[in-house]
């Protein structure tokens, strides 16, 4: 890490791996605000390069729930709240060949074109559905957070960005993530500061208007460039009006993340994973999907014990104890991370439990065994969510490659976006 | 000539892969179709020289382009496939345009939307719509830009002069803006707007605050739109060709002469097209293209993500090397632009530049004055991008070199010749180049290429990275490795024996041809912004032609692609 500013350095101390930050304390005291219901809330946390399924995979017990195996049992206390889906699949990403085949439609469900760059084709990601049908409610639809820019680098003929995007709001439409904390940061306070100015709007129907008259001599892929500028430009201003009509939750007063990207990863994903929990307390969304690190993510996790290298590398252990070993273990870390997630949702109070009760909280890998590719039986965990009626600390079972766009289904259902049907699910899984 | 080279296997109801060209030539296969997609592998693998198999009758390099030209006719094109996709302006064009247009400093790169690169550059349109926090960042960086130029004396009489009328000041910077003479309603609904918040009493700077905003955040300033000529839609205006120009010299807007040109139709003409690249180019030494273009194609610019692990290669803890290695191919980009040498010069020029870093790192004399300065090699080893660290260490793992890597380099990027995905289940080699057991890496290697499945893009890729094995992970050369003399000697897929670095070079040399295309190839999709297909074959070998009759220097090159329709126009190729 190079040297930072005391800010930095002061609220770094507060980060790290500790469980409840200053800023987050300060953050309960404001917390709740007066509301009848408290809303309903989706996180997406999704680690790439799959898991060794040794080390994933927990014995079951009698009473429903189950042993954590190596790398479960970094949930901790929070295995209570944590259940374990086992035989989802995602059909759409049999065929394909390496990695993006597989994260770019995780949340979608579909088959993704294979192309360079040219005419994109993916599915509507369930968290972009949830944004387009209940985002209204809150000043921002939905957060896309990163650790990475995209990889310069295609997968087996598939573009850079299908590795790089989880949210999809069209098929041809990748959103874009932000990956520096401080501006995460940053545009949760904008949102709460945006006002009805009558120039901006001006200015905003003025180009709004130049869009849409350029489309019209402009042959079919220029429009759709163009149809995108519009919806960004809509967008805004749906904000603007949010944020004049929306009592939103205020942000309380903590220091703001430091500028830029942060050298450290550790850091790096707890300052993202406090947004996660500073979002949702303040209610400035109530979706949020988090690509810890781009499918391929060639990280060197060497600030683990034993783990220096490359995670892909290690990711293709070929049945080696040399590499299985770091592999299960950078397995674990992520999910020690989601863990802390959750610790983090539980110390908010809310209505008559706390955040966590009413946040429905995923980690997801896009292929099981990474040395395989493997497409089946992908490791899922399900967390939170109590007071929606998530299944809690169950180890749930299906049947080999029962969609995993079933989940999707249920978890829509459950944020109250009327939806009957997603992907390949026509019922829900839960 | 396809029954002749090709009739023996891949004809009739058993041919080999399911590949019969009597049917494909008898019903042209559909857009996207799996028959168009074993096509498009036919045609590179005759262009490349992969196919015919060694053991049948080997077509000269003549009747290779004629095959090449007869699968590229009957390759469907997909939908539109000679539009380029509406391109947004990159952070440096962004920065650049700004600069030019307003006279004020750009918001910092890292405040605007990312630039993913799609298809090998971060300037295309294809996979970079704008998304809702894109238009954010656009808004915060227009709002700082307008706020810049109301606050600076000279860069508000720049936008306002104070001697004229505000219609006039604002046709002005709109023709600037927008890179073209701006619509009677682009202008008027301005008027209208800075009349609109007059009325509602907004002071006269917020006005032009607004006025600049509504400038910033216009698709067409935004965005390079190309509608083509009214009369002739397939052709480009005449402030489209200089858009094109300009952005590809020099990422930024056309300059007044420039736009003057077009103004006058003088860039319908090839010759003046070049002429007035080559001013643009000499304006900044080749700079701009140098890093745009060129670390880019030659991915110069990855090598800031080596991470050779630095136990083994301390060399790395020095923090300007990799930054340095970079430098060494952009110098050498700008002396081929600046001083128009032969194209061959980036695989054979026997001078580098270097500063005291690089001097050590390659063993040469320490230069006599700070910063970079031009050396001769001492020896040919090492030659051209091939020779450098940017590529040899880009290539390499952390604690090995790649000759996979190294191979599917001189394939893909000098040669255009593109490797096909590895196999599900193909294995991996170990991550460390230390023997385990007696299996030299090289060994396991060969022992991974007689396996069916690998072998045949591997007895393409592989040797070309064997015979680069003297130079390791940094680039440095050497002669052993943990105390085995290295084999640098390889059988080529055509039987013939070569050796070492000096081999490489011979190879590339007799495939000259396609390299010079590879370049006009990856020139033309940077500046044309949209893919090449099978269908553009004609077009580019015409440009290989053209190179080389005009004696293959860089201007012959430049000037062979601007004088290209594949470059002026919006729709080439064969017909459909």
């Amino acid at each position: 890490m190079t040297a930072h500013a005391p800010a930095r350095r002061q609220f770094l101390r507060g980060a790290g791996c500790a469980l409840a930050l200053p800023w987050l304390e300060a953050l309960t005291a404001h917390t709740p605000h007066p509301r009848r219901m408290p809303p309903r809330r989706l996180a997406i946390l999704v680690m790439p390069n799959g898991v060794l399924p040794t080390a994933w995979q927990p014995t079951p017990a009698a009473d429903g729930g189950y042993t954590p195996s190596f790398a479960l049992e970094a949930l901790g206390p929070r295995q209570a709240c944590t259940s374990v889906l086992t035989g989802l699949a995602n059909r759409g990403s049999f065929t394909g060949d390496g990695h993006y085949a597989k994260v770019a439609p995780l949340l979608t469900g579909a088959t993704i074109r294979r192309t360079g760059g040219r005419d994109l084709w993916n599915g509507v990601s369930c968290d972009q559905l949830a944004a387009q049908t209940l985002g209204h409610a809150t000043l921002l639809p939905s957060l896309e957070l990163g650790c990475d820019p995209i990889y310069p680098v295609e997968d087996m003929g598939y573009s850079t960005v299908y590795g790089g995007n989880l949210a999809w709001a069209a098929p041809d439409r990748p959103v874009p993530k932000e990956i520096a904390p401080a501006r995460v940061f940053e545009r949760l306070v904008a949102a709460r500061s945006l006002v009805h100015e009558p120039r901006r709007r001006a200015v905003l129907d003025l180009v709004a208007g130049e869009a849409r008259s350029l489309s019209r001599a402009l042959p079919t892929r220029d429009r759709q460039q163009l149809g995108a500028y519009l919806d960004a430009v809509h967008a805004l201003e749906r904000r603007i009006a949010q944020a004049t009509t929306t009592a939103a939750g205020p942000l309380p007063n903590h220091p703001a993340p430091p500028p830029g990207v942060p050298a450290d990863y550790p850091t790096h994903v707890e300052l993202m994973t406090d947004l996660i929990a500073l979002a949702f307390a303040s209610d400035s969304t109530r979706v949020v999907t988090f690509l810890m690190a781009n499918e391929v993510s060639g990280r060197d996790f060497g600030f683990l014990d034993g783990c220096r290298g490359g995670f892909h590398d290690f990711s293709h252990h070929e049945g080696k104890a040399e590499k299985q070993e770091p592999y299960r273990r950078i397995n674990r870390w992520h999910v020690a991370r989601f863990a802390s997630l959750l610790d983090k949702l539980a110390a908010l109070p809310e209505g008559d439990g706390t955040v966590l009760d009413h946040s429905m909280v995923v980690l997801a890998s896009a292929m099981r065994d990474g040395n395989a590719h493997d497409p089946h039986d992908l490791p899922i965990l399900l967390a939170g969510g109590a007071a929606c009626g998530l299944p809690q600390g169950r180890l749930l079972a299906h049947p080999a490659d029962t969609p995993l766009c079933g989940l999707w289904l249920a978890l829509l259902q459950r944020l109250g976006a009327p939806v009957e049907h997603f992907g390949d699910a026509v019922a829900p899984l839960l | 000539m396809v029954e002749r080279y090709c009739g023996n296997c891949h004809q009739g109801l058993d041919a080999e892969r399911d590949l019969d060209f009597a049917a494909l030539f008898a019903h042209r296969p559909a857009p996207d179709s799996p028959d168009a997609a074993r096509l498009e592998r036919a045609f590179h693998a005759v262009r490349s020289g992969t196919m015919p198999p060694a053991d049948e009758p080997q077509p000269d390099a003549a009747a290779r382009r004629e095959l090449a030209l007869a699968f590229g006719a009957i390759w469907p094109a997909p939908a539109a496939a000679g539009l380029p996709t509406m391109r947004r302006l990159s952070r440096l064009e962004y920065q650049n345009t700004v600069r030019v247009v307003f006279g004020v400093e750009p918001p910092a790169s890292d405040l605007l939307p990312e630039d993913p690169r799609v298809q090998g550059f971060d300037n295309l349109g294809d996979g970079r719509a704008l998304g809702p926090l894109g238009f954010e960042q656009y808004c915060a960086a227009a709002a700082q830009v307008a706020a810049a130029v109301l606050a600076a004396a000279t860069a508000r009489e720049r936008c306002f002069p104070a001697a004229l009328p505000l219609s006039d000041s604002l046709r002005a910077l709109l023709a600037r803006a927008f890179r073209r003479p701006p619509h009677a309603a682009e202008l008027s609904l301005r008027l209208d707007l800075a009349a609109a918040r007059q009325r509602a009493g907004d002071p006269p700077d917020a006005v032009l605050d607004a006025l600049l905003q509504s400038i910033l955040l216009a698709p067409a300033f935004l965005f390079r739109i190309e509608a083509g000529d009214p009369q002739e839609p397939t052709r480009l205006t005449g402030h489209e060709l200089a858009v094109r120009l300009a952005y590809l010299c020099t990422a930024a807007p056309p300059p007044p002469e420039l736009t003057a040109a077009a103004d006058a139709g003088a860039l319908a003409a090839p010759a003046a097209r070049l002429a007035f690249a080559q001013r643009l180019l000499a304006a900044d030494g080749g700079r701009t293209l140098a890093a745009t273009f060129f670390d880019q194609w030659l991915r110069a610019r990855d090598v800031l993500d080596s991470n050779a692990d630095f136990r083994r290669y301390p060399a790395i803890w020095n923090h300007t090397l990799r930054p340095s290695l970079r430098e060494e191919v952009l110098r050498l980009a700008q002396a081929l632009i600046t001083e128009d040498l032969p194209v061959a010069v980036l695989l054979e020029a026997d001078f580098t530049h270097v500063d005291a870093t690089l001097a050590k790192l390659y063993g040469l004399p320490e230069p006599t004055a700070h910063g970079f300065q031009r050396v001769a090699l001492p020896d040919d080893r090492r030659r051209g991008v091939l020779g450098m660290g940017a590529f040899l260490m880009g290539s390499s793992l952390p604690l090995r070199t790649s000759p996979v890597r190294r191979g599917r380099y001189v394939l893909e990027v000098l040669l255009d010749a593109p490797v096909p995905p590895a196999p599900p289940g193909a294995g991996t080699l170990p991550a460390d180049d230390a023997p385990v057991g007696k299996e030299s890496l090289r060994a396991q290697l060969e022992r991974h290429r007689r396996d069916p499945r690998c072998a045949n893009c591997h007895a393409a890729m592989d040797p070309f990275g064997l015979l680069l094995e003297n130079f390791d992970v940094l680039g440095q050369w050497r002669t052993e490795l943990h105390g085995q003399p290295i084999d640098c000697s390889v059988e080529l897929p055509d039987g013939s024996q070569a050796r070492g670095p000096q081999g490489l070079q011979q190879v590339l040399q007799a495939r000259r041809d396609e390299f010079v295309r590879s370049f006009a190839k990856h020139l033309l999709v940077f500046a044309s912004g949209r893919p090449l297909w099978p269908s553009d074959e004609a077009a580019l070998q015409t440009i290989v032609a053209d190179t080389a009759a005009r004696g293959g220097r860089w201007s012959a090159l430049l000037g062979a692609v601007l004088a290209s329709p594949l470059f002026s126009h919006r729709i080439s190729g064969a017909p459909r």
